[in-house]
């Protein structure tokens, strides 16, 4: 469990990131008075540090370097300026990364993960799963295989990403805007044909296995994956 | 010099005027004595004043010298000779009183700018906080929402982004110092990184990119600046093949000296009548009509920056068929 501590001036915006790092099991805490920072961070003891860059009194790149004169904690800065000017100063400052708004929640948690990562060595990420299991049907992350009873099928990297957001969102309506946008990575751009043939390639696979429609259309909304083979064993 | 000699034109008739008048009485005298002033004589009284008076003329010349060859002089700055008599003084002294008056008038104005284009920045800047909660938020409630509504919202906020980002560049332009960064960038990797900022936006609207850009293409430009015009014209490219399930092809090659980025898509088209006109400042032509808001600046500042980084960007279309866009650069000296 990593420590996060969070300096941003905005309660909405805080908040929101609070939430949404807590769902990766990071303990986020939030500055509470702009004048004691210092003295928050060394209470807190974080693994990492986001900094808002406009902050009431002194700006967040003030506060780097008083922190960076007591601590070695990685630092990410987060700013609504895009100069690069003040990436270069955030940089000079001590900042290990930058992040403009209006962000992304996965970028945001991408850069955090790799920082964490790099500084704190390959376990320090929370707890590694190698594999989802729901009633005998198994998806091991590591392989990349799914496993039904005594048959196991190799996916490719796209029938991979697709299955594991089926199976950890199970009997959920995906739709297939959020389905592309999960495909779609830094240099393959996928489009709706791509994602047809996946599905039904996927189908096709669980089929073999001995898996029948456990992924259904929805009209007009996406697809969904339902648990059908329990009944039937 | 001429101009010194046509002003004391006047002067000049005067001085023989005089002096002829006095030849004329001091002849009429002698004769009255009865010993006429020999030709010689004459003559004599004509030459000797013109000897005096040419040495005054000189003299007057070149004391007035530097009023007559200020036209050579640099008109960039609110420079006055010395003056040498009490109508130039006026003269000068009139001219500071007003050069001064224009001078506080322009830095006065020049101030407003400023205050103005700070406004601007950090306005802009302080709107995107609340499109960052907005942007936030809808990713968090997202599950438990329609997609028809995340849609329409993502659609709405992208709009105000791309208005703010407009709005900024805008400002930043009109800036009396730009920050123009010009370096070598692999022009591929810049283009795949403007392509996954719209990612959201190309899957919603159902159009796809194909990257067809070689790896080792080099350009020299500004990356921040640069980024900006490919954010037009993609979202441009996206905007007019909206739902069309077509394609947008990003091609780059070399040319001579140069290399050539192109952005093609096979959407709705310019009208043959508006293509001259895109770049005009708030020109929307008929598209601006058709498709929702258009503040016809986008494009205008996209050649703007182009111009300021010694790109050239040009227009192709074809209604129904598509447009392509070209930004040429030329070749960064290896």
């Amino acid at each position: 469990m990593k420590r996060i501590y969070l300096v941003e001036d905005d309660p909405k915006i805080a908040n929101l990131l609070k939430g949404y790092l807590e769902k990766y099991e990071y303990i986020v805490t939030i500055v509470e008075v702009f004048d004691k920072i210092m003295e928050e961070f060394k209470e807190n003891d974080p693994h990492l540090v986001l900094l808002d860059i406009n902050l009431p009194r002194y700006d967040g790149f003030y506060w780097c370097r008083k922190i960076r004169s007591i601590s070695n904690c990685p630092i990410v800065f987060l700013s609504a300026r895009d100069s690069g000017m003040d990436q270069v100063m955030a940089m000079e400052n001590g900042g290990d990364d930058y992040i403009t708004k209006p962000f992304d929640f996965d970028v945001i948690q991408a850069k955090i993960k790799s920082i964490i990562r790099r500084i704190y060595g390959e376990y320090a990420v929370t707890r590694q799963v190698d594999f989802i299991e729901i009633n005998q049907f198994t998806l091991h992350l590591t392989s990349m295989e799914m496993a039904f009873q005594d048959s196991v099928v190799a996916l490719t990297k796209n029938e991979f990403i697709l299955l594991k957001e089926f199976v950890e969102h199970e009997n959920q309506v995906l739709s297939r805007t959020h389905l592309l946008e999960i495909l779609w990575d830094d240099e393959h751009f996928v489009d709706d044909n791509t994602l047809s043939v996946n599905i039904t390639r996927i189908r096709k696979k669980l089929e073999d296995i001995g898996i029948k429609s456990c992924i259904q259309t929805v009209r007009g909304a996406g697809y969904k994956f339902v648990n059908t083979w329990s009944s039937t064993l | 010099m001429k101009k010194f000699i046509l002003d004391q034109v006047g002067y000049i008739l005067f001085f023989y005027s005089q002096i002829t008048l006095i030849i004329i009485v001091a002849q009429l005298a002698a004769m009255f004595s009865d010993a006429p002033l020999s030709s010689g004589i004459i003559f004599y009284l004509f030459l000797l004043p013109t000897c005096f008076f040419i040495v005054f003329l000189i003299y007057q010349y070149v004391r007035q010298r530097d009023f007559y060859q200020l036209e050579e002089a640099d008109s960039e700055h609110a420079w006055f000779p010395e003056p040498t008599n009490h109508l130039l003084r006026n003269v000068r002294n009139q001219h500071d009183k007003q050069y001064s008056i224009y001078h506080e008038r322009i830095e006065q104005l020049e101030q407003q700018k400023q205050l103005e284009i700070d406004f601007i920045q950090q306005w802009v800047h302080q709107m995107k906080t609340p499109v960052s909660i907005m942007h936030l938020t809808m990713q968090k409630e997202r599950v438990h929402l329609p997609e028809s509504f995340t849609n329409s919202m993502y659609e709405e906020m992208e709009r105000l982004q791309q208005g703010l980002n407009l709005a900024l560049y805008q400002s930043r332009l009109q800036k009396f110092e730009r920050d123009f960064h010009v370096e070598k960038i692999l022009l591929r990797t810049l283009v795949t990184e403007s392509i996954q900022e719209f990612k959201a936006s190309f899957i919603r609207n159902h159009v796809f990119p194909e990257q067809l850009i070689d790896e080792s293409l080099v350009v020299a430009t500004d990356s921040k600046w640069f980024r900006f015009v490919l954010h037009q014209l993609i979202s441009n490219a996206i905007k007019y093949s909206k739902g069309s399930s077509e394609r947008i092809f990003f091609r780059a090659f070399k040319k001579d000296r140069s290399v050539v980025l192109q952005i093609e898509d096979h959407g709705h088209g310019i009208p043959t009548q508006d293509i001259s006109r895109v770049f005009d400042p708030f020109f929307t032509g008929q598209n601006g009509r058709t498709f929702q808001e258009s503040t016809g600046m986008g494009l205008y500042l996209s050649k703007e920056i182009c111009t300021e980084l010694g790109h050239i960007i040009f227009v192709n279309s074809e209604q129904n068929v598509g447009t392509t866009i070209s930004v040429k650069f030329t070749q960064p000296k290896i």
